[in-house]
């Protein structure tokens, strides 16, 4: 710190960041074979559990199956029903919310650290003996069904189902949506959910990550008490990685829709990639922070959007790289032609230096910032678990990051995109969009009423 | 990180410009957050020019005197910071959480636009900003089912001219008419240091973050802080106001809201714990009712917007099964209103309901940034920022017989409502 003299025009540098790595954590194993992984977060007084069971969607008799079992966690064990389940967990001041996952199941409480033992009972009851009453159930399945028509009305999400949908061929479970279709819903039962949860959901395959401040806390002999006595050795089949499909375009018509949400994609590898680290740079710097290709022309220069982003989307085993944004209606077709343009310039001259250190400064800089709370390392350390990877993946991921170049960089993006691979979804107003789209993306068109 | 020390550990200075800074020291993590909360939004905006508030706040991040259009968020980030800004009725906050060796950076970022917006502040600034918050309501209200339920909801709730009848999105016409004379004396009324709270959390002595405000905020030019009118309490509808939507919504849905007392009034924690006894996660009574016994819906929420210069807004939602009848919603749900303005919670639910707030108040302050808002909050809207650590024992000190008038309030002969009957909605 100096005196403060100097001109008001002079910018503060920035200090190197000190060493930053990701939270330790401790693993063990209980006899039933259920892993423990442990991140002593002292002055975090919320705790955040995360329990991920090694059971990917592909293992569904019928799509759908896991997702309304995960839902049901919550509605009934064999010690409480629905009513007195929820109870419970408001009475520690808990949490709790379950889904599936391509490649998990996940079931996630935040609770006072004090009240860690009472929420891993819930919790370990809600995974071992849900009850799948026959009223819940039938319950759910409407609410279920309720929820995919929800979605589907909502112009975003249902961008996003269409892009997965055309991305990857129909076989593949990713192309297919996690919850199923209504008509999928409408034909599970409780006998259909009792069988895959006894199938796949299973100690071996289970792993439990606690993150927060126990101080005070017998953790080990709350886990125990927990889970000890679960049995059961069933696994998962083998899996069969995303198949990518031809690329299409079409617009989802909305009649009288003031936005057209636009989406691109094109399948990727996922984290397993040797590339993951080299196309997180890249895409940050066609569309990562509000200063990126995309957002300093769409946004900043051009007004057309609230907000545009390149997202990778990791799922399990595979997943998409996408362009994303919502633009006025009168403006669809000059929004698509400028996201063209940028995504093909990028595509053949690839990124320079300092795109390059804006993006590797900010994934090495964040990490202080973004992992603060226990959920925010409990959700990190499930999706590295999900995904099959090493518990030091983040330290390894920024070893890699530092590793990029602007010519790796773009080198992993032009090796993992193809413009003319590139499928296209539009969800908005055919009538009034159609024949821009034609002209500013150089595919056939199909339109499908919504 | 310590959430019961919050307030115990505070030091305040004010500027000589009338600035006031809170600091939270706290070395647990090698990071900072800085927060300023302006004691301006959208209820400060005039007839005509609604949405000026936030679309000033869009105007922020287009440079200053010496920070080019986009190097407010080029510079962070590649500091690796989390940063962003929202405009509520009530004040205007801007935020960012650095690596502790940014903090420089962002509080001579923050110094500059404070002390020079203007100086960077053009026409096609403001226009092509103007073109982004079209696109945010378009993007977030007008292109979503049940998007405009709460503009509706807070018109019905609070009359024409009163400073909360308006959400701070605006509308699009008065979006429109803004012009740049709009903007800039926006800034001269509302930006000035003694009309803001600067709060600085985390990993950073306590001496040093207040000499470095000094430092960078010090020659930011002094300015008389405007007024800050209250609106007398209105005190609950005379009557119910309902407004019916016929449109393509996926299911039914009943949006509802109260006007209940101001923030920082007991009456205002009792109503918190009573929206928290109806409609607060999977064990409220709405819930047990409405989803679980009836199944009549699929969720519920409640809610309270807490209000300091006026009736705070309670809410409840209703999202009803795709195949309920409105009616048959709505007569469940009055019930249950009324049970408990008539009867009061019993000790359990009193029980629960501190459990989730509790929880709640944990999570909000689960990192730095959570921390300095609440900090920046109570001083910049009740002038003692150590009003932060006495949240939740105040909301201990609510009695059910406290509860039960609160739910009062809440019947449904006050209510303001919303009704989307659709049903069967959208045929996909």
């Amino acid at each position: 710190m100096s005196s403060g003299t100097e001109s008001v025009a002079v910018r503060p540098a920035v200090a190197p960041p000190a060493a930053w790595s990701f939270p330790a954590s401790r693993r063990w194993a209980l006899r039933n074979g259920m892993s423990v992984l442990l991140y002593d977060l002292p002055g975090r007084p919320l705790a955040a559990v995360r329990l991920v069971v090694d059971a990917p969607l592909q293992a569904e008799p019928r799509d759908g199956t896991a997702a309304l079992a995960t839902a049901l966690w919550s509605e009934g064990t064999a010690e409480d029903d629905a009513e007195s389940f929820a109870r419970r967990l408001d009475h520690i001041g808990a949490s709790y919310a379950a889904w599936a996952g391509h490649g998990a199941l996940v079931a996630g409480l935040t609770v006072p650290a004090a009240e860690l033992a009472a929420a891993l009972d819930l919790a370990a009851a809600s995974v071992i003996t849900p009850a799948f009453a026959d009223r819940e159930v039938a319950r759910l399945i409407g609410e279920q069904i309720d929820a995919i028509t929800d979605r589907r009305s909502r112009a975003e999400a249902r961008a996003g189902l269409e892009l997965y949908a055309v991305t990857f061929t129909p076989d593949s479970r990713l192309s297919r949506p996690v919850e199923g279709t209504a008509a999928d819903v409408a034909a599970l039962d409780a006998a259909s959910l009792r069988a895959f949860q006894a199938g796949y959901v299973s100690p071996a395959r289970t792993t439990l990550i606690l993150a927060g401040d126990f101080t005070g806390v017998d953790v080990s002999a709350a886990v125990e008490r927990a889970f000890g006595g679960w049995s059961g050795d069933q696994g998962a089949g083998p899996v069969r990685p995303p198949q990518a499909a031809p690329p299409r375009a079409l617009i989802i018509d909305r009649p009288g829709a003031v936005q057209s949400v636009l989406r691109i994609g094109t399948p990727f590898p996922g984290r397993h990639s040797p590339d993951w680290a080299a196309l997180r740079i890249a895409a940050y710097a066609l569309g990562g922070g509000m200063n990126s290709r995309l957002s300093a022309l769409l946004r900043e220069e051009k007004g057309y959007t609230y907000g545009i982003r390149a997202t990778l989307d990791p799922q399990h085993l595979g997943g998409l790289i996408t362009v994303g944004c919502s633009v006025a209606t009168d403006v669809s077709g000059p929004a698509l032609a400028d996201i063209a343009s940028v995504v093909r310039t990028t595509l053949s001259t690839g990124i320079d230096t300092s795109e390059r250190d804006q993006a590797a400064d900010y994934f090495l800089r964040v990490g202080p910032v973004g992992y603060q709370t226990s959920a925010a390392v409990a959700d990190q350390a499930a999706a590295v678990v999900a995904d099959q990877l090493p518990d030091d993946f983040v330290d390894r991921h920024h070893a890699a990051l530092r590793a990029v170049t602007a010519d790796t960089a773009s080198q992993a993006l032009a090796r993992n995109v193809a413009f003319d691979q590139l499928s296209l979804v539009i969800v908005g107003d055919a009538a009034a969009i159609e024949s821009d789209i034609r002209d500013a993306w150089p595919a056939e068109l199909h339109v499908i009423p919504a | 990180m310590t959430v019961q020390g919050l307030g115990a550990e505070l030091t305040q200075h004010t500027l000589g410009n009338g600035l006031r800074v809170v600091v939270a020291s706290d070395r647990s993590a090698p990071a900072v957050a800085v927060n300023i909360w302006y004691n301006v939004g959208s209820r400060h905006e005039e007839a005509g020019r609604t949405g000026l508030a936030h679309l000033f706040e869009h105007l922020m991040f287009q440079g200053s005197a010496h920070v080019a259009s986009g190097e407010h968020f080029l510079l962070l980030q590649a500091s690796g910071a989390s940063l962003n800004a929202t405009t509520s009725f009530e004040r205007t906050n801007y935020f960012e959480t650095i690596p502790a060796g940014a903090l420089e950076l962002s509080l001579w970022l923050e110094a500059d636009r404070m002390a020079s917006l203007l100086a960077a502040l053009d026409q096609a600034n403001l226009d092509n900003q103007r073109d982004v918050v079209k696109n945010e309501r378009r993007q977030r209200y007008d292109n979503q089912p049940y998007g405009t339920a709460w503009e509706h909801l807070f018109t019905l709730a609070y009359p024409p001219g009163h400073p909360y009848h308006h959400m701070p999105i605006g509308s699009m016409e008065d979006l429109d008419a803004a012009t740049l004379d709009d903007a800039a004396a926006f800034f001269r009324r509302h930006y000035m240091p003694a009309n803001a709270v600067l709060t600085i959390v985390g990993d950073v002595a306590t001496g040093e973050a207040i000499a470095l405000a000094e430092r960078y905020f010090a020659r930011v030019p002094a300015g008389a802080a405007p007024a800050q009118p209250a609106t007398a309490p209105l005190g609950p509808l005379a009557g119910p106001a309902r407004l019916v939507l016929d449109e393509p919504v996926p299911s039914p849905a009943l949006y509802s809201m109260w006007r209940v007392p101001e923030d920082g009034t007991p009456g205002a924690d009792a109503a918190d714990i009573a929206l928290e006894i109806l409609g607060g996660g999977n064990g409220s009574r709405l819930a047990s009712r409405l989803v679980r016994r009836d199944e009549l819906a699929r969720g519920v929420h409640a809610g309270l917007s807490r209000f300091v210069r006026g009736d705070s807004a309670a809410s409840v939602i209703v999202r009803a099964r795709t195949d309920a009848r409105i009616a048959e919603v709505e007569a469940a749900l009055d019930e249950e209103l009324q049970l408990l303005a008539d009867d009061g919670p019993t000790g359990e639910e009193m029980s629960r309901a501190i459990a989730m707030k509790e929880r709640e108040w944990l999570d909000e302050t689960s990192d730095f940034a959570g921390q300095a808002d609440q900090l920046s909050r109570f001083a910049c809207l009740f002038g003692d920022p150590g009003l932060a650590a006495t949240v939740t024992a105040r909301l201990r000190e609510v009695t059910a017989d406290q509860v039960r008038e609160a739910a009062r309030l809440v019947r449904p002969e006050h209510a303001a409502r919303v009704i989307y009957p659709a049903r069967g909605g959208a045929a996909e």
